[in-house]
């Protein structure tokens, strides 16, 4: 240990600087919106760049009625999406990752090629397909489509996933008598539990985020996801700063508290791609 | 072979059952996947490259006019200045996101502590779960020419003659745009680099040490070749984002003033939502396509055209 890094060492102080500098521009805007956020119009003026005392909670209540509803919308978007993703990524990952059948390269290449289809190429025809469908108006509009996006990578992780896993853990149960349908039960949906995490945040990440698609799709603003209701604060809040900047940060929690729980294994998750 | 699989059958009963079912298994899995991906993206991503041929607005039968869609498009002035500004905001966007995410990236893999490194890694993760339409919106006051912070911190050191209307001219406003986000160290980009970085084998560092080269020169002559593999793929994950970019536009400027924020993909939205050219917008992004696959095939062959890699 001593050698490898003992040139790094002496950088360690200038470099620890450098860094708390990176997060401070990244974190500044953020704590900025927060601090607003518990401000009074008066406080606002009074203090532009920091905290004030006391905090004034109002700006929350006043947003809350609707904040709620766009969460509620985006949490039944997103469970939704997230049930099929899984599913699916694991029923392709696993069968890419650990059984033989004939045209299995060919197959692979065309899932993992759709990568390289733009979301926007197929923007319109997508949108005629599921009018077509008789699907708008209802939840499917967004989940279907977007769970057509998120398996692809899904099924790639989870294909990587499968690989690693050693083979005997699969023979040994085949051995005992165990079919298809229990050898995944039983045996690969346990084991690949963290390579689902992974795929079930770079999911939510997606599914939270999507703008353009809900508001192509969702006519009615009481069923819109929080990325879009998020741009109708704006709308009725104008100037006042804090009722708009509270409902902001009301929207970003939800996600903030899951992956806050789970960052660690998220990274090591990413690590492993 | 009917014949002799019956026979075989007629053998033994349970084993050739067991066959025949595990044989039809992998495509039983992935009947699913294959509908679903047939369904939502196969279908449209054809009926697209059909309808760019087409004079299609979603309600009368469209009628096949061959490349009229594409010529005209690049006949059309304001697609022109998309399509430049696609090229001006994409590369500044791709280089500021690469420059600043491996910088992040050299500065943890430097620290010893594996701790300390995780602590920082999730420093910067953290803030990526912030829906983008926030990080938008909160750009919106950031460059907001009355209050905003860049122009209040400019007044605060006493450069207020500096202060600028960012996303109201078009001298700046599309700059402003690639901007967003700065310092990008909050990116999927940096966590890519940070495990390529810790997945360097340790015998070449150490070398590079003990044979007394200087850090600069390791990064240099050691860490950005070993680690072309993944600035490629960062490189084409942020080129194809920077083509589809829709939000910016939809959230903060309406592609203006002018033209001089206005971009493909929000283009292709107008395009279809705004003036029913259904099949016109089918057209630009077939564009778009084709202009992803250019830079994805440039990217590739800047990854394997030399024996540096070790993965």
């Amino acid at each position: 240990m001593s050698t490898e890094f003992r040139a790094l060492k002496r950088y360690a102080v200038p470099q620890q600087f450098a860094l708390l500098i990176l997060a401070a521009l990244t974190w500044y805007p953020f704590l900025f919106l927060l601090a607003t956020s518990v401000k009074s119009p008066n406080q606002f003026f009074e203090n532009y760049w920091w905290f004030t005392f006391p905090f004034d909670w109002a700006n929350y209540a006043q947003v809350w009625p609707k904040v709620s509803v766009a969460i509620l919308n985006s949490a039944q978007y997103s469970f939704g999406t997230l049930v099929i993703v899984l599913i699916l990524s694991l029923l392709g990952g696993y069968t890419f990752g650990r059984m033989k059948f004939p045209g299995k390269n060919v197959a692979f290449l065309c899932v993992v090629a759709l990568l390289m289809i733009p979301g926007v190429l197929t923007l319109v025809p997508l949108f005629v397909e599921v009018k077509a469908l008789k699907l708008l108006g209802t939840p499917w509009a967004l989940i279907l489509p977007f769970a057509g996006f998120e398996i692809v990578i899904g099924i790639y992780i989870m294909r990587l996933f499968f690989e690693r896993l050693p083979g005997e853990l699969f023979q040994a149960a085949r051995i005992e008598g165990a079919n298809e349908v229990q050898l995944l039960l039983f045996v690969a949906l346990p084991l690949a539990l963290p390579g689902l995490g992974t795929v079930a945040i770079l999911d939510l990440l997606f599914t939270w985020n999507e703008l353009l698609w809900p508001l192509i799709t969702v006519g009615d603003a009481t069923k819109m996801p929080v990325a879009v209701a998020a741009l109708g604060f704006k709308g009725e809040h104008q100037v006042d700063y804090g009722a708009l900047f509270a409902a902001y940060v009301s929207v970003s929690i939800p996600l903030m508290v899951i992956f806050v729980a789970v960052v660690r294994k998220f990274i090591k998750g990413i690590e492993g791609i | 072979m009917t014949s002799v699989a019956i026979e075989q059958a007629s053998v033994s009963v349970p084993r050739s059952r067991l066959r025949l079912t595990s044989r039809w298994v992998p495509f039983l899995f992935l009947l699913p996947v294959a509908a679903e991906l047939i369904i939502f993206r196969y279908i449209p991503t054809f009926s697209a490259f059909y309808h760019s041929l087409t004079n299609w607005d979603g309600r009368k039968k469209d009628a096949f006019i061959g490349f009229k869609n594409f010529t005209d498009l690049f006949n059309d002035n304001v697609f022109r200045d998309a399509f430049v500004n696609m090229a001006k905001y994409t590369s500044l966007r791709t280089i500021a996101v690469l420059l600043f995410a491996f910088i992040a990236a050299e500065l943890i893999f430097s620290i010893r502590n594996e701790r300390v490194r995780m602590f920082w890694k999730i420093a910067f993760v953290i803030p990526l779960v912030v829906p983008r339409s926030v990080i938008y919106l909160m750009w919106a006051f950031i460059y907001d020419p009355q209050v905003g912070l860049i122009n209040e911190a400019l007044n605060l050191i006493g450069l207020g003659a500096w202060q600028q209307p960012w996303l109201g001219q078009s001298s700046t406003a599309l700059g402003a745009l690639a901007f967003i986000g700065f310092p990008f160290v909050s990116s999927l980009a940096f966590l890519i680099f940070v495990a390529s970085l810790e997945g360097l084998p340790r015998d070449i560092i150490e070398t590079a040490q003990l044979e007394g080269c200087s850090i600069w020169k390791r990064i240099w002559n050691v860490d950005l070749p070993m680690l072309r593999g993944g600035i490629v793929f960062v490189a084409v994950l942020l080129i194809l984002e920077g083509l589809q970019t829709t939000e910016p536009q939809l959230i903060l400027t309406r592609g203006g003033p002018g033209t001089s924020t206005e971009l493909p993909a929000y283009y292709l939205y107008r395009t279809a939502f705004d003036y029913g050219k259904f099949g016109q917008a089918c057209a630009v992004g077939v564009v778009m396509l084709g202009v992803g696959l250019i830079f994805t095939a440039i990217s590739m062959w800047l990854r394997y055209r030399s024996a540096y890699d070790v993965d």
